[in-house]
């Protein structure tokens, strides 16, 4: 299946990005997904593998799929966890970040997941932190596991990365998605596009490692996989865009436009998706979409990304049962 | 064949006497005293210039909106007995030509007038106004070939900024990818800060150096326009 022999363990024991990754971490993390996806498969979804581990799920920013996805994820493995929302916890009374994660810490947690609207959060942790942290998403940096089950997806259906001509549409400006794709899907070795308004281009792009265009004609020709990301509508002022109608006009997937992709394309989208601005409901819902199964794959990839940081993979807990 | 009239050619570097040869509604030969051998001729009067169509890059034709000052009709018909053959007209029309309606019917009474080559340029913001950008995408597919707030300067240097950037997705020579400055930071694409750049934040009079070279290609535009705030 993979080109890349998957490595013993995970270098680090923290999962900040994708950025520092070799080849091989990402197909061991991968390859594990694909045993924790079998678990979800089975009448009884749970293992007693992070039995007696404590995981927090802090989460700075709102979010339902990826918090929900690390909370089954660890019921799963039966870890106990706690999730805290920043709207009922000392943030609110102006503790700062490490303050609360010291106090947190001083419970002895073993993970720390967290997503925090500033980049860098999670390194930041990261250097304070005896837990072991997995970035749920800082800013507008990495969203480490959302590239992962990505590509776990993506690897579902053509069997391998290398080679793929993968199309990233959208807000790349702000967009965390896009940065951690880029990066995995570059060490992997498929061939990445990029396109969006010049607007929401980040500045310098072309050294990033994609092909960057304007035009979504030349970004889906011959696409085996198009990624749509989302126009976030909190991140429109300052003239990025006259007008969603405009955008759809001009950057929207639409049927016509998926005409150019590869016939046995797959569409993807990270959610939650503007049906009718970046994405029309005849594709978002058509026979190349495979969203929903990347919310799916993300509860097995972010189960394997646990298992991984644990500890418990050197000692083949995971084997017993 | 025009015949004895000065003929004014920069492009070519004449200027001077010189006879032109028109055939089939085309120019066949240019040159000093040609034979007529046969053709029709039109013999100039003396001051008389003979000179290739004229292009004037900004013109008001006020309609729609304003129709008692001119039309599209009548500002044509003006171009043209002035040796204008083509004009690019402004968009401080009534309604401000911000939207790909006004300038599909500014075109129409181009096309019922049938004189010069009429090219709208459209507005960079809504109703000139410098709150929200234009829908410059649909404003090009229906026609326009530059964009401008005309009279008024654009209101700040980052919608100006966003203008330039948006323009070149759209299909005009401007550059898709800004280069970087020194505050922009080459590490943002990948560190994922926030991109703050010097061009959107100085004072309107130095500012429109920073947007040229903060758009780097886009010095290239030809229609993107700022009136100076002098």
């Amino acid at each position: 299946m993979s080109t890349t022999e998957a490595t013993a363990t995970l270098t680090s024991r923290h999962l900040l990005g994708i950025a520092g990754l070799e080849a091989g971490e990402i197909t061991l993390i991968l390859d594990t997904a694909v045993a924790m996806k079998e678990i979800g498969r089975r009448a009884i979804k749970k293992v007693p593998t992070l039995r007696g581990r404590t995981v927090v799920n802090l989460f700075f920013e709102p979010s339902t799929r990826t918090r929900t996805s690390f909370e089954i994820a660890e019921k799963r493995l039966s870890a106990d966890t706690l999730s805290i929302a920043t709207a009922t916890s000392s943030v609110t009374k102006g503790e700062s970040l490490i303050d609360t994660v010291r106090n947190l810490e001083a419970m002895a947690p073993d993970m720390i997941v967290m997503r925090h609207a500033s980049s860098g959060a999670a390194h930041l942790l990261a250097r304070t932190c005896r837990s072991a942290i997995i970035n749920a998403g800082d800013g507008m940096h990495e969203h480490p596991t959302q590239a992962l089950l990505d590509a776990f997806t993506i690897r579902e259906h053509k069997g391998r990365l290398a080679g793929l001509k993968v199309a990233i549409v959208g807000d790349l400006l702000h967009s965390r998605v896009l940065r951690s794709n880029v990066l995995l899907l570059n060490t992997m070795g498929a061939e990445v596009w990029a396109c969006g308004p010049a607007t929401l281009m980040p500045a310098g792009f072309d050294r990033f490692g994609v092909r960057a265009t304007t035009s979504v004609a030349e970004a889906v020709e011959g696409a085996d996989v198009v990624m749509m990301l989302r126009i976030q509508h909190e991140r429109m002022h300052g003239h990025f865009i006259p007008s969603v109608r405009e955008y759809f006009s001009l950057f929207g997937l639409t049927r016509d436009r998926m005409r150019r992709a590869a016939p046995d394309a797959i569409v993807m989208h990270p959610g939650p998706m503007n049906r009718g601005v970046e994405i029309d409901s005849e594709v978002a819902d058509g026979p190349c979409s495979v969203i929903l199964e990347q919310v799916a794959n993300g509860v097995a990839v972010r189960m394997a990304v646990l298992y991984l940081l644990s500890g418990r993979a050197d000692e083949g807990v995971l084997d017993e049962h | 064949m025009l015949k004895g009239g000065r003929l004014i050619d920069p492009v070519n570097g004449r200027d001077g006497a010189f006879d032109v040869l028109i055939e089939d509604g085309r120019i066949a030969r240019v040159g000093r005293d040609l034979p007529v051998d046969g053709a029709d001729v039109f013999e100039m009067q003396r001051g008389w210039i003979v000179a290739p169509g004229f292009i004037d890059i900004h013109v008001h034709l006020r309609e729609p909106g304003q129709e008692h000052k001119e039309t599209v009709a009548t500002g044509t018909a003006a171009a043209v007995a002035g040796g204008f053959t083509a004009v690019a007209c402004m968009p401080n029309t009534d309604p401000v030509n911000d939207h790909a309606g006004i300038t599909q019917f500014i075109l129409k009474k181009a096309s019922e007038a049938q004189l010069a080559r009429v090219y709208p340029i459209g507005a960079v913001s809504i109703g000139s106004g410098g709150d929200q950008l234009a829908e410059l995408g649909e404003q090009k597919a229906a026609g326009c070939v530059a964009f401008t707030d005309d009279g008024r300067p654009v209101a700040t240097a980052l919608l100006m900024r966003r203008a330039l950037e948006y323009a070149g997705c759209s299909g005009f020579p401007s550059s898709i990818t800004a280069r970087t400055r020194r505050s922009k930071g080459t590490a943002s694409p990948t560190k994922g800060t926030s991109l703050r750049s010097s061009a959107s934040g100085e004072s309107p009079a130095p500012r429109s150096r920073s947007w040229w070279s903060a758009t780097s290609r886009s010095r290239s535009l030809p229609g993107l326009t700022c009136t100076s705030p002098t």
